[in-house]
């Protein structure tokens, strides 16, 4: 599935999907590692928790299922087909999806939908994938914060000049930068902290869900929406969908 | 009851040591990142340091460099317990001695019990005063 790459004198290179495959498995160490200590703790006396274990696995199964569908479409195995997409459904549905693990981490998942915007042309399921994966990277690095405010997490979606933004934010203002986020492509699946100030984790969802955003056309971007900072894509209304609301 | 300084970033690692320290019953202060443990260790000396390498904003070695820097903190023991494998730390047996470090343990393959085996182990050798006849 993963790609080597021989240069001219030889050497292999990572391909970006060996890269982010990686990350993963580094980022997947830790569900294990909670549900492992977990069992741990129950044989030890303690009361044991079904809803973390059951929120952990899942968690981890959605991050591989992204990986998967990341792949399957990089490698041509799967054609998008694009369709109109309500972007606020879309976070609201991602939002539900990280509700327990925000809770595990400590962390409040909240929603800000700005205004009126009309659907985007987009994939669905990659779309879900996509915000998913980065909010649960977010919550992970950001939930070991002390202040209650900086362990928010924000999904939202407003319309600018541009088209639609969507995308995950905190309020960890030194962490998420334009530089900081061009350094960290550079550096998946080959440092253990992609973006050190922003957290301790490879942040593999945030990798994966750039993937699945390349593949329909947009990308991740550092973004600022109001006091928070974070990592969004912009979509562009699709004109013809715009001339039926009208 | 020893008291522990647990310098982790991730809550739910955290929660866990915590939990399986104070079974064992040690007293833990949890700290995320390094400026907060500086500040709690200036509270309160703990007998022993659990360390984490990934932390946000610093490393684990440049917070060692820090306390080792001030005198009334360079006897405190660190216990490594990292995601960082041993092989990845390119750390001599002479830096580990100079930093202070008395155990490694890789996370993933570290269960409770051993964290609890290399804790009181330390504060056996720590308390017996045996500090120099360090183990790594």
């Amino acid at each position: 599935m993963s790609k080597m790459i021989v240069s001219e004198n030889g050497d292999f290179m990572a391909s970006d999907n060996y890269r982010l495959l990686e990350a993963l498995a580094e980022q997947l160490k830790l569900p294990f590692m909670h549900i492992s200590q977990h069992a741990e703790l129950i044989k030890k006396g303690v009361e044991p928790s079904f809803d973390r274990i059951e929120t952990l696995a899942g968690m981890a199964l959605e991050l591989i299922d992204g990986f998967l569908l990341s792949q399957q479409i990089s490698l041509g195995q799967l054609d998008l087909a694009l369709e109109p997409v309500s972007v606020s459904s879309v976070l609201q549905e991602s939002a539900n999806k990280l509700q327990n693990i925000a809770r595990e981490y400590n962390c409040e998942v909240q929603l800000h939908l700005g205004g009126k915007y009309n659907s985007v042309m987009a994939h669905r399921e990659s779309l879900e994938a996509a915000i998913t994966s980065l909010g649960y990277s977010l919550i992970e690095s950001q939930g070991g914060q002390q202040k209650k405010q900086d362990r928010e997490i924000i999904l939202a979606a407003y319309r600018n000049g541009y088209g639609v933004i969507a995308g995950a934010y905190c309020k960890n203002s030194e962490g998420i930068s334009k530089d900081a986020f061009n350094q960290a492509k550079e550096l998946y699946g080959k440092a253990r902290q992609t973006v050190p100030s922003l957290g301790h984790t490879p942040n593999a969802g945030i990798f994966i869900a750039d993937m699945l955003l390349r593949a329909m056309s947009s990308r991740l971007r550092f973004s600022k929406h109001r006091q928070y900072r974070g990592l969004a894509a912009t979509f562009s209304p699709n004109r013809q969908l715009e001339l039926i609301s009208v | 009851m020893s008291k522990i300084l647990l310098l982790e970033p991730d809550r739910l690692l955290a929660n866990d040591y915590i939990k399986a320290l104070e079974l064992a019953n040690h007293s833990v202060i949890w700290q995320s990142d390094a400026q907060s443990a500086i500040h709690s260790i200036d509270k309160q000396i703990p007998d022993v340091i659990l360390l984490e390498l990934q932390i946000r904003n610093h490393n684990g070695i440049e917070f060692l460099h820090e306390i080792r820097s001030y005198t009334e903190w360079q006897e405190i023991p660190v216990i490594l317990l990292s995601m960082v494998p041993k092989q990845m730390l390119a750390l001599s047996p002479s830096i580990f001695k100079r930093l202070g470090i008395v155990d490694y343990l890789y996370k993933p393959q570290t269960k409770l019990k051993h964290l609890i085996y290399s804790v009181e182990k330390t504060l056996q050798i720590s308390t017996g005063n045996l500090r120099e006849s360090n183990r790594y």
